[in-house]
């Protein structure tokens, strides 16, 4: 099996807008790096570098243009992330990808608690089952119990982005993205979401993320890919400062 | 004076003259026979035929008589009916039609009868082999109520789907608590079409089914013959928990002829009471006269 | 062999009036039309093919007059297609094209292999008997013949569409919109479709009814997992319940995807236009 749970090759992403007169922009030009299984990968670069586009072709919220970027799953098969067709890409999102957007995308009148649970259901897990893996996560991340069965839209950004990180985490995907989901939250809560993550990032999971602060990407990543308009700038190793969840520097 | 009696006295010997034996011409009879076989041929299934204009208005038997005429031979007797009863006005016009177009004797006693024309009952003597029931019918098509479109009411016959007659049914168990559905009431005739029985009470819907006669229904305004033939399977719609059930007449005698298990026809009487009678006239009379018990 | 999808649509296509050899060169996203401005022929819709897979939910977005809602009646055999085929894993082990089933068999495909949800309720339902009336026709077509059979499973559906009971009896004439299409969605839902087609569901009614409607699309997509085809202009209604969006104009797909990347990433001009318009 592929020590690289993903492998991006040439990966690039170009958008014509027809309603502004054909207007071309590059998004990603030829994006090239591996990502070890179980490893955070951190995106780096200023707004409008591709850090989020980047991360979007991989959920194939972007379509590529070109290249590949083979995701291989722990059970040892291959896809192309880049040009899988429409019905795996949706397997592969229920079962092994995760992605978390810097606002949440609510499902309205839905409650928190049930927002969270719904992958699992949607994966066929029982709602009482469902339901208490949610509690559990939403508890972790600090978020006031009285909030559980209130609807997401009623919530502050930071709130929301704590119901996003948990609706991502539910499903212990196997690859997980992450565009900034601590932007919003104070020093406090960022520490559970990252310290939820390195649990994650020990027990196997595999990460690219963008965060807004450098503290949290030194924490988690052992790797730093540089971005600069849609261009890959740099690939570097990074010595992580926490080895495992909790643990102190080695 | 311008009836037909007179028209047909002035000049007609039967079978001869001005009118054709049973008024009909010979072509029109041949067309409604043709018809009828392809209707015994079909159990329950309408078949189309060119209504003639006879000597009695639309909506008074005129799909009955030109059945009745058409198979009609010298050796028949002919009883005609009108809700049971022999002296009925309609029954009495038609019975004068047949005699004096064709000079074929006619009875009361259904037991005589080869051919008994009726409207909306059928004698409670039951039918025996060679005997033929002409009804007169007034609507022909049992899905009417659901579907008034022709071309669509065809399309569900062909395919057998009667699932909306259901639904009335449905309908009526949920607003009356039953199927009140009185006359009438729509049979499957041997599992295969659904079938407008006229507009007979409930109570001779059972001796549709698997009987020894021939039955023939003629609908003259809406231009449609069908059948039942002898030994066919005749079965009212109805639901699992609202069975078809027949009127129930308990402790109730016929005032004349004592009769108690027959469809009764309420009266009132000179002071007020109610009573009942046998509506089959017929039947009731030859009680009285010794000849049923 | 068991195939993977409950659904596939194969070059499904409908041309109302005779055709000629200029058709399809007059009519589409690039002629801008779908009728023919040689022999006036309309090409309601050409070369429609996707796979529904169990569960899944595909939505079809365009303007009217592009194609979506002929598409579905195609599918549920209100009209003859022209061109084209499509097959349904409960239908002769989806080996036999529907198009080609006799009468009986699209009654039956129509009562119990497919529902079709109209905009107008009144062309779902029958307005003039009970709602429960209008459940029991679908029951009564798969022959059950039972009152309280009946009147359980009415029930049954009309919770779970959150009609109130008491109104099982009432005719869907006095009711509201909301309600209508609730007990529409009952009657659909009667006799377990494995293929749920939605025709501009929510078009017409209040916002605040709208809401409840679609939730109780999304139930029945959680708790039921039944696979459907959900057509509406609205990309609001589309990126609330399909996982995977076609776009049509003029009579054609112009583009297809993952319903979040059509909505993000979109790649034709049209498309690009559509999602800038959204509120």
């Amino acid at each position: 099996m592929s020590a690289h749970a993903l492998d991006v090759l040439g990966l690039s992403k170009r958008f014509t807008l027809h309603i502004r007169g054909g207007l071309v922009i590059e998004g990603l030009q030829s994006a090239t790096f591996q990502v070890r299984r179980g490893e955070f990968t951190g995106l780096v670069g200023r707004s409008g570098s591709g850090k989020s586009t980047l991360l979007k072709c991989l959920f194939r919220t972007y379509l590529p243009d070109g290249g590949s970027a083979l995701f291989t799953t722990s059970e040892g098969t291959t896809f192309d992330l880049a040009s899988t067709g429409e019905h795996e890409m949706l397997a592969l999102r229920r079962q092994a990808l995760g992605y978390v957007s810097q606002a949440l995308r609510v499902i309205p009148r839905v409650t928190v608690e049930r927002t969270v649970a719904s992958p699992l259901v949607a994966r066929g897990a029982s709602a009482d089952v469902a339901l208490r893996e949610a509690r559990l996560l939403l508890s972790r991340l600090n978020l006031n119990e009285s909030l559980w069965d209130s609807y997401p839209s009623l919530l502050s950004g930071g709130e929301q982005q704590r119901v996003n990180v948990a609706r991502a985490l539910i499903r212990e995907p196997e690859l997980l993205l992450l565009d900034e989901p601590t932007s919003a939250l104070d020093a406090g809560n960022q520490g559970a979401v990252v310290e939820l993550l390195s649990e994650r990032l020990a027990a196997g999971t595999t990460m690219v993320g963008a965060f807004h602060d450098a503290p949290s990407l030194r924490r988690l990543a052992s790797q730093v890919i540089r971005l600069d308009g849609g261009n890959v700038t740099s690939v570097e190793s990074s010595e992580r400062e926490l080895a495992f969840a909790g643990g102190t520097r080695d | 004076m311008s009836s037909v009696a007179t028209l047909v006295a002035q000049n007609v010997t039967p079978g001869r003259g001005a009118y054709n034996f049973g008024f009909l011409d010979e072509t029109t009879k041949r067309e409604v026979r043709r018809a009828l076989l392809k209707a015994v041929a079909l159990p329950g299934h309408q078949i189309p035929f060119g209504s003639r204009e006879m000597p009695v208005a639309r909506g008074w038997g005129t799909g009955g008589i030109q059945v009745t005429l058409s198979i009609l031979g010298p050796d028949d007797t002919v009883k005609v009916i009108d809700q049971g009863a022999d002296e009925g006005v309609n029954a009495w016009n038609i019975r004068r039609l047949v005699t004096d177009t064709s000079g074929v004797p006619t009875t009361t006693d259904s037991r005589e009868a080869t051919i008994i024309q009726t409207r909306h009952r059928i004698p409670e003597t039951p039918l025996r082999d060679g005997q033929v029931l002409v009804f007169q019918v007034p609507m022909p098509e049992p899905l009417r109520m659901v579907e008034p479109s022709e071309r669509k009411t065809r399309a569900m016959h062909a395919q057998a789907d009667y699932s909306r007659a259901w639904v009335y049914l449905y309908e009526d168990v949920v607003r009356r608590g039953e199927i009140s559905h009185a006359t009438g009431y729509p049979v499957m005739v041997a599992g295969r079409y659904l079938l407008s029985p006229s507009p007979i009470p409930r109570w001779d819907v059972p001796k549709l089914n698997m009987a020894d006669g021939l039955y023939l229904f003629g609908a003259g305004r809406e231009k449609r013959v069908y059948a039942i033939p002898p030994h066919t399977e005749v079965v009212p719609i109805d639901f699992e928990d609202y069975p078809f059930y027949v009127e129930s007449f308990p402790d109730r005698k016929c005032q004349k002829c004592g009769a108690e298990a027959v469809y009764m026809n309420e009266v009132v009487l000179d002071d007020g009471r109610h009573a009942f009678t046998c509506s089959d006239s017929g039947y009731c009379d030859s009680r009285l006269t010794g000849g049923v018990e | 062999m068991n195939s993977p999808w409950v659904l596939r649509v194969d070059g499904l296509g409908k041309r109302y009036g005779r055709g000629c050899g200029l058709c399809s060169k007059n009519t589409g996203p690039l002629a801008g039309a779908n009728s023919c401005a040689n022999c006036g022929s309309i090409l309601a819709c050409t070369n429609v093919s996707f796979d529904l897979l169990p569960g899944e939910t595909l939505g079809i977005v365009g303007e009217s007059g592009s194609g979506k809602s002929t598409v579905l009646r195609c599918l549920f055999l209100d009209e003859e297609p022209t061109w084209g085929s499509a097959y349904l894993s409960g239908f002769h082990r989806g080996e036999r094209d529907i198009f080609t089933a006799s009468p009986p068999e699209r009654r039956e495909l129509r009562a119990a292999t497919m529902g079709l949800a109209y905009q107008n309720p009144g062309a779902g339902l029958n307005l003039h008997i009970t709602a429960g009336g209008n459940i029991a026709e679908r029951l009564l077509n798969v022959r059950v013949r039972s009152v309280a059979e009946i009147r359980d499973r009415a029930g049954y559906l009309l919770r779970r569409t959150e009609v109130p009971h008491d109104r099982m009896d009432d005719i869907p004439a006095h009711f509201s919109g909301g309600m209508q299409q609730r007990v529409q969605l009952a009657k659909v839902m009667a006799n377990n479709p494995s293929v749920l087609l939605l025709d501009e569901l929510t078009t017409g009614l209040d916002v605040s009814v709208q809401a409840g409607v679609l939730d109780l699309v999304r139930e029945l997509q959680e708790q039921l997992h039944i696979a459907m085809v959900v057509v509406s202009h609205d990309l609001g209604v589309i990126r609330l319940l399909a996982g995977r969006t076609m776009v049509m104009k003029d009579g054609q797909v112009v583009e297809s995807g993952l319903t979040d990347q059509v909505l993000e990433d979109p790649h034709h001009p049209y498309t690009q236009l559509l999602v800038a318009s959204m509120t």
